[in-house]
């Protein structure tokens, strides 16, 4: 589950399917137990079956059933059905070792039909929840047995209706902030074209005193206009231009971009890549130009001596990237911060004045958006960090 | 050849390790999939009952054979 995907509503089989089984087992339970005492008593078992052995085999037929019970109370609890603001998920445990996980998304949900037929549903209202989908195969899943189904109906159409409001709701916020930015950062541009011209002294001596100016107001907007691109990139990380990309190729093309920047820091910049198949279906820009140069790039202005190491590897189903460092390292509340907008590290400024703080915001939304994860790792302050970044091989 | 008396011991062995490996595979499940108040519920009383049975049964083993 997503880190901002909510719950609505958790809830199991009623209670009453419960029933049916448990009367089963007491039954296998009793009946050979009264059986075995009614032939005991009327002496008409066999004489080599003595009646010692008649009640050890009760016994051990009083063990299997009570596993049996235990058995049957598991599956019932762990079989659940979770409603959230995205998703319907079921989790069916149909045996001890045999654990199915489905989903289905809200939004792709066509019809929800509640039935409650027969006497012990209408008295005890349990039902049969059937939801179509659209693109599944044969359309229609059944879920039997649930308390409620009237209710838990409407729960599911709420959710639908609200998750069509929020995507709406979303769009429009992303075209605005997109504009809004465009127009910010062509203002940005020129800005920092003319300030560079003054500090280049394009436009002729300018006093030192202006010239000093020129240069703070340079750095200042040159962090104006990273910090819009790092907006634009984050907000367009839903609209992905996706295709089968090679991104072994994508990351090579990155390391190899970034490994003057490192050289000339007299950084020592180790690649380890395996072979293997890493295609996968993929922004390939956004990927590579945003999230893998991110890495890296903060890995080289983080670390002031010793190693960048970047690592490419074929996870079951997916391809893991990381970048280690042996650089400055992160606090717990650095961790905290770091992937969110605008947040930055305590001492990141310090080394790194240029930081927006919404790099690794932007690329963990679009790393979210391919369907993956990203996260961070440092033991502490100078401990150096690793970043690492999972996508998913089918999706 | 294996005596009766020693037979019954093994079927009480045999229980008891049954009994201690199926509350392992029900702990296993609980703890990890549904950790709570239900659970420990489940398991404590699984394995009180679990338990008085194997004693049930070795008492009865030990009245025949010893």
């Amino acid at each position: 589950m997503s880190t901002d995907e909510q719950i609505i509503y958790a809830f199991r089989k009623h209670w009453v399917t419960l029933f049916g089984t448990l009367m089963t087992i007491v039954f296998a339970l009793v009946t050979p137990l009264l059986l075995a005492w009614y032939a005991l008593a009327l002496h008409l078992l066999p004489p080599f079956i003595t009646s010692d052995a008649v009640d050890i085999t009760c016994i051990m037929w009083i063990v299997i059933t009570w596993s049996a019970l235990a058995f049957m109370w598991t599956s019932y609890y762990l079989n659940t059905w979770t409603i959230t603001d995205r998703r319907i998920v079921s989790i069916e445990q149909s045996a001890f070792f045999n654990r199915q996980i489905v989903s289905w998304e809200i939004h792709n949900l066509q019809e929800i039909i509640a039935h409650e037929e027969g006497f012990l549903q209408s008295m005890f209202h349990y039902g049969t929840l059937e939801i179509r989908t659209a693109g599944s195969n044969d359309g229609t899943e059944r879920f039997t047995g649930v308390p409620n189904p009237g209710n838990i109906r409407d729960i599911i159409l709420a959710q639908g209706s609200n998750f069509d409001r929020l995507v709406a709701s979303k769009k429009s916020n992303e075209e605005l902030l997109h504009t809004v930015s465009h127009e910010v950062k062509g203002y940005l541009t020129k800005n920092q074209a003319a300030l560079a011209g003054i500090v280049e002294g394009d436009f002729g001596a300018v006093p030192d005193d202006v010239r000093a100016m020129a240069t703070s107001a340079l750095s200042d907007t040159r962090r104006g206009v990273s910090t819009v691109m790092d907006i634009l990139h984050g907000g367009n990380a839903l609209s992905l231009q996706k295709s089968t990309i090679d991104l072994a190729a994508v990351a090579g093309e990155i390391v190899d971009a970034l490994r003057p920047q490192a050289e000339a820091k007299g950084l020592k910049y180790i690649v380890h890549s395996y072979p293997g198949d890493y295609s996968i279906d993929a922004d390939s820009n956004k990927i590579g130009n945003i999230v893998f140069k991110n890495m890296i790039d903060n890995a080289i202005r983080y670390t002031p001596q010793g190693t960048v190491s970047i690592e490419l590897t074929h996870e079951p189903s997916a391809i893991r990237f990381s970048v280690s460092d042996s650089g400055v390292g992160m606090s717990q509340s650095d961790m905290q911060n770091l992937f969110k907008d605008g947040g930055h590290g305590e001492h990141s400024r310090d080394i790194n004045p240029e930081s927006t703080g919404f790099g690794m915001a932007a690329s963990k939304r679009i790393v979210e958006a391919h369907g993956g994860r990203m996260w961070a790792e440092s033991e502490g302050v100078d401990k150096g960090s690793r970043f690492v970044v999972e996508l998913p091989t089918s999706h | 050849m294996i005596s009766l008396g020693a037979m019954t011991w093994i079927i009480v062995l045999g229980v008891t390790v049954y009994e201690i490996f199926f509350t392992g595979v029900l702990a296993y499940h609980w703890l990890r999939y549904a950790p709570g108040k239900t659970a420990w519920i489940t398991l404590i009383v699984y394995a009180f009952i679990a338990l008085m049975l194997v004693i049930l049964l070795a008492a009865l083993v030990a009245n025949i054979t010893l």
